[in-house]
């Protein structure tokens, strides 16, 4: 079989590179407007993670994405997701079992759609409450994970994105002197 | 022949020159309609999944919270001003405040409450919305709710979309704004306008 010569075969890979480049564009995960009120709080080393799951699949996947990072950089942790109520019965048994220092919850609060319909961007809020005080916010941030132009969220790549969000998470809870190694 | 006759077509005189005039004003006339059109889009609005509770009274003095967030700040302006405009019927007194959804505690807004005095407070949270091929929000779709503040219970509530031209964003909210005014109206937390 004749194989394309390599003048030709350029243009093609340059094709495909920009068609996948265009396809994905802007794919990111981040953590953004960080807000905090940590004055008479110590470094929380031991975290109760409350994933509330919107029916989607995405609690799953945050769930499995955050605990590497905590566990990383030895955070004595529990991560369990519930359905929306915000004070659902397994976090109260989770408190008394694990007796944690803080909850970190993570709500999805808006999923915006392409003109397609497929699943652009969502958006999580992470907020962090003492372990008997949930009305009371030591620390806020959202999150936001981005698809690319033309794909849905939840098709391409998403577990990696999860995984980059969590970690940047963790890290930004870190970098604000909020949770420490125990 | 044939060329003397062409170039007597393109030979100006006043008749010709009044048709061309009234053509192309007709067509401005088109392309502006069109583009406006096309700009603006038309505006549509609707309620669902509406529940309702009980209330002693229709409520009179309200206060009205929409949070921003995911959307860009003139969403919110203008659906709290158009929630306002809908209520000044229906209600003695109303105030509305936009939230950024970042927060830490709610203890500026309950202030806000409680100075006002309220019956009631009605919570509109964007949860989803669809772009436009050209970046803005072709549909926004809101949960909301209104809580009696004396007995902390929710009295009604319900799903709320508005959809259309990008360029009609007050449009869209007004009659999203018109359409729940009316629906707590029927249930009776809100009076009928001039009773």
């Amino acid at each position: 079989m004749r194989r394309m010569p390599l003048c030709g075969r350029l243009p093609f890979h340059l094709f495909l590179w920009i068609g996948s480049m265009t396809i994905c564009s802007c794919a990111s995960a981040r953590v953004e407007a960080v807000r905090r009120n940590l004055a008479s709080h110590d470094r929380i080393t031991r975290l109760l993670v409350v994933i509330v799951d919107d029916e989607s699949k995405d609690a799953d996947l945050m769930r499995a994405s955050i605990h590497g990072p905590l566990e990383a950089k030895r955070i004595d942790h529990q991560v369990i997701a519930i359905s929306r109520p915000s004070r659902a019965p397994s976090v109260d048994a989770a408190i008394v079992a694990f007796a944690p220092q803080a909850i970190l919850r993570i709500t999805p609060t808006a999923t915006i759609r392409s003109p397609r319909g497929a699943r652009q961007e969502i958006r999580y809020d992470a907020s962090l409450f003492p372990a008997g005080d949930t009305e009371r916010r030591i620390w806020r941030a959202r999150l936001v994970h981005r698809a690319g132009a033309l794909v849905d969220v939840g098709e391409t790549g998403i577990s990696h994105r999860m995984d980059l969000l969590a970690r940047q998470l963790v890290d930004q809870l870190i970098a604000d002197r909020v949770i420490g190694p125990s | 022949m044939n060329e003397r006759l062409h170039l007597e077509w393109l030979t100006p005189t006043p008749k010709r020159a009044h048709a061309f005039r009234r053509r192309a004003a007709l067509g401005c006339c088109g392309a502006w309609a069109v583009l406006a059109v096309s700009l603006g889009g038309c505006a549509e609005a609707s309620l669902q999944n509406v529940r309702l509770g009980r209330v002693a009274q229709p409520m009179e003095r309200v206060f009205v919270v929409v949070h921003k967030e995911p959307l860009e700040q003139p969403y919110a302006i203008a659906m709290t001003d158009a929630l306002i405009a809908a209520l000044s019927g229906h209600t003695t007194a109303r105030k509305g405040k936009v939230l950024t959804g970042m927060e830490l505690d709610d203890t500026v807004l309950l202030d806000a409450v409680e100075k006002f005095a309220t019956d009631g407070l009605l919570v509109l949270k964007p949860i989803g919305g669809t772009l436009s091929y050209y970046g803005g929000a072709a549909k926004v779709i809101y949960a909301a709710k209104l809580l009696d503040v004396h007995t902390s219970r929710v009295v009604w509530q319900a799903t709320v979309k508005h959809e259309g031209g990008t360029a009609v964003v007050e449009r869209r909210s007004r009659l999203a704004a018109e359409k729940m005014v009316q629906s707590m109206v029927l249930a009776h937390v809100v009076r009928e306008a001039g009773l």
